[in-house]
């Protein structure tokens, strides 16, 4: 379903995304972790159309994101942490705004089960910029969610929300999971978000130190207590040579310069 | 179809909610009572401005119609001049000129990309509308139908706006070196333009040093440059819609040239899709091709892990917090230090311009006309000061600095630079045209007074009405002409408070000494007055209420 090969990103002279290789078929769960400034909302960004790769190829569904834009658009939602919001619409125009520019079928059915599950039923008719921080994510959350996408790329969506609310998306995640559709989940709380997602993605300073599930990464580094360890362990030991060490099966494909891949 | 019919339909729907939310708000904040003395400025003003233009509507003879075309699409055609220096010296990402959210829910939804500019277009006819009708006011009796001149000018602005969008995206697109070529070339451009007006002016003026005379030549200039050969040339797509404006009435040939007219606004869109497309590519070609110079170590890269020199911040005395608000804001002066260095040429140029064309001009000429500029070019120039903070309002307010100091540090630097500009320009002045101390200081007192004056007045202003920067739209239209009536006004009362201390001080026989210390410390008292008042306006400043977008 997503596929990305080589994927590079340059913003002036520093390479924020050098050389990532990864994919994943529907209906997986993908955490993408790493420290601040590892480039994960670049590598989300990239996905999303927002801005173009420097060299590599990114496809969505068979699709290449770059030539064939407009396609990749209907299939797959993007919600960007801290999303901008318009502050003259209220929580429905929201809805409405995306269901006309998508063509939703039954969106006021859907919009309003949406806003239901999410707790934003009594704001449907206040501005977006009266919204809490936290309810201003759920509403783009509701956004992504309103024309079905095939692929969905959540960068910190945690961030501000309450607990029901965090349970509540990691459920409405995993459900559709279940219906096919691939997720992209960016986030600091590992702990949170382990028990849902199938696959981890664990960047750098703009490179992959790890693609596989979190059984595989908690093997590596068998002295974890648990996967945030094993996690910590990862960005800060983890080279190519250790990981042809622990694991013979990883393609490691040293590139020029520093940088590396690690495909599976 | 259905879809890209429910497209457009919820792109209208979009457009109109935004539109009534944002009247709604605007009505809401002028009839807030701390604002009450504001609006009833803002409203007087705008009825002086219709009143006035009914008057001028009244009493002015119809202008030759040909003269008149000419000067219309030649206006179109400097304005345009004026996007491509604009878009060539302001660094700008934003695609099409949406707003962060038009980018992530519009900008990348399944829309094609003439319909994204169609919806842009759709955002900004209704204030283009009113712009027309208010620009219509002054010209009704220039024309035999005030419908067709609001068409015409209305469908004038639209293409102006396309313009503005391949300027912008031409620009960004640039690799440093060609942005570089793009500043040199339209300010040599535009510098040509302003000699050509200067001269047509001061010509024109037939060496008169008089205000009014100076006025009407340089209005008269004004319309012989837009009228210029060289000028219509480039207004050549804006010369079907003068004529429609200007012919007497609707027949054949009208008809033909409003469709030509469309016909060029489609060109323009297809322009606007076309230059995107290359901006997208060229960007990607530059980046590909740096990559590749990294790739063979010919360049060094840098990663997101490197440690970085520290950069250290200028250390000044803390005065309550002033002298490290001051230290941030010499860090923006130092990064659009040429950007400043530009936009005060051409004030330094005009301040200079009667020493040269007029024979009997001196020092208070020099100082007149940097009255001028210090009063309606400098603040637009210089904007280190509360209007770059709009989106950090929470921080300054959590600030252990009080009001004054806050207002100190914010427009100290702005002041500052503009005196240090009055300086360099007197100092010039006295070099080509040898003159008192007493005048010098006459000028140079007064004028450094002006210069706090002004960016006080000016933050007193943004602080009562805020907006965010680049804000566009009707409210911000009616605002900058309110602006511009305002500060000509007060020009005026500056001028006439002059001549009348002038006068006194003669008719009593006062020294010298007495009639310059009396007018410097006239000027300085106004200063201080108006930080105070712009303290106060920041210390009355509720970032809750006045900015809402912030959270």
């Amino acid at each position: 379903m997503l596929q990305v090969h080589e994927l590079q990103k340059l913003y002036g002279s520093t390479l924020a995304v050098d050389r990532i290789s990864f994919s994943l078929d529907a209906g997986k769960i993908c955490a993408l972790v790493g420290p601040n400034g590892a480039g994960k909302t670049t590598t989300m960004r990239c996905l999303a159309g927002l801005i173009a790769p420097t060299a590599g190829e990114l496809w969505v569904g068979g699709l290449n994101v770059g030539k064939q834009s407009l396609a990749v658009r209907r299939r797959l939602a993007y919600v960007p942490d801290e999303p901008p919001l318009f502050d003259d619409l209220t929580v429905g125009q929201h809805l409405d705004l995306i269901a006309g520019l998508y063509d939703v079928v039954d969106s006021r059915s859907k919009s309003d089960e949406l806003l239901a599950k999410f707790g934003l039923a009594s704001k449907v008719n206040d501005l977006a910029n009266s919204l809490s921080r936290g309810m201003r994510q759920k509403l783009a959350i509701c956004c992504g969610y309103l024309f079905d996408p095939k692929v969905l790329l959540l960068d910190e969506p945690l961030t501000g929300l309450d607990p029901p609310s965090i349970r509540c998306l990691l459920e409405s995640i995993e459900e559709l999971a279940g219906r096919g559709v691939t997720i992209i989940l960016s986030s600091h709380l590992l702990a949170m978000i382990e028990h849902v997602c199938t696959d981890f993605l664990v960047m750098q300073c703009g490179r992959v130190e790890f693609f596989g599930t979190g059984a595989e990464l908690r093997g590596r580094f068998p002295q974890s207590q648990s996967l945030e360890d094993a996690y910590f362990a990862a960005t800060s030991q983890f080279t190519p040579a250790a990981a042809v060490a622990v694991c013979p099966e990883l393609a490691i494909d040293t590139g020029v310069g520093n940088s590396h891949v690690v495909t599976m | 179809m259905i879809a890209a019919n429910r497209i457009a339909t919820t792109l209208w729907l979009v457009s109109i909610s935004s539109m009534s939310a944002r009247v709604n708000r605007c009505v809401a904040r002028l009839r807030s009572p701390k604002r009450l003395l504001a609006s009833l400025a803002a409203a007087t003003f705008l009825l002086l401005y219709v009143f006035n233009g009914v008057m001028i509507v009244l009493t002015r003879k119809a202008a030759d119609p040909v003269l008149l075309a000419g000067w219309l699409s030649g206006g179109m055609a400097i304005y345009a001049l004026f996007h491509f220096v604009r878009a060539a010296w302001q660094e700008s990402d934003a695609r099409l000129g949406l707003s962060p959210a038009e980018t992530l829910w519009i900008g990348r939804a399944p829309l094609r990309d003439h319909e994204l500019i169609l919806y842009r277009l759709a955002g900004i006819a209704p204030a283009t509308l009113i712009k027309s009708l208010l620009i219509s006011v002054v010209m009704f009796c220039d024309v035999q139908s005030p419908l067709r001149l609001v068409t015409a000018l209305f469908l004038a602005m639209m293409l102006l706006e396309l313009v503005r969008v391949v300027a912008d995206r031409f620009a960004s697109a640039l690799s440093s070196r060609g942005r570089a070529a793009m500043r040199v070339a339209f300010t040599a451009i535009t510098v040509c333009v302003v000699i050509q007006l200067l001269v047509r002016t001061f010509t024109g003026a037939s060496g008169s040093s008089h205000p009014l005379a100076l006025l009407g030549a340089f209005t008269r200039a004004c319309g012989e440059t837009a009228g210029s050969a060289v000028v219509q040339w480039i207004a050549l797509p804006w010369w079907p819609l003068t004529q429609v404006a200007m012919a007497p009435q609707w027949n054949l040939s009208v008809a033909l040239e409003l469709g030509v007219s469309m016909l060029i606004l489609t060109a323009f869109v297809v322009a606007v899709i076309a230059i995107d497309r290359w901006a997208t590519g060229h960007q990607h070609r530059v980046e590909a091709q740096r990559l590749d110079l990294i790739r063979r170590g010919l360049i060094h890269a840098r990663s997101t892990g490197d440690s970085q020199p520290r950069r250290v911040l200028m250390t000044l005395p803390h005065l309550g917090g002033v002298g490290p608000m001051i230290a941030r804001q010499w860090v923006s002066v130092v990064r659009y230090r040429g950007t400043i260095l530009v936009s005060l040429l051409a004030p330094a140029g005009l301040s200079l311009a009667p020493l040269v064309t007029q024979s009997d001009a001196g020092m208070l000429h020099v100082g007149a006309w940097l009255a001028v500029c210090t009063l309606l070019l400098a603040p637009p120039a210089l904007r280190v000061d509360f209007r770059r903070d709009i989106e950090r309002m929470w921080l300054l307010r959590s600030l252990p600095i009080t009001p004054l100091a806050m207002t100190l540090g914010q427009i100290a630097l702005p002041a500052i630079v503009t005196i240090v500009f009055q300086i360099v320009v007197i100092a010039a002045a006295c070099l080509m045209s040898p003159t008192s101390i007493s005048s010098v200081v006459l000028v140079l007192g007064a004028l450094s007074g002006l210069a706090i004056t002004s960016f006080a007045l000016e933050n007193i202003l943004f602080l009562t009405f805020p907006h965010r920067v680049k804000q566009e739209g009707l409210a911000m239209m009616v605002r900058a002409k309110l602006v511009f009536l305002g500060k000509g006004l007060l020009l005026g009362l500056v001028g006439g408070g002059f001549i009348a201390w002038v006068t006194l001080c003669t008719e009593n026989g006062y020294a010298m000494a007495i009639l310059v210390s009396g007018w410097v410390l006239a000027s300085w008292a106004i200063a201080i007055v108006a930080v105070l008042a712009t303290a106060r306006c920041w210390k009355r400043f509720d970032a809750h209420f006045d900015t809402p977008w912030l959270h």
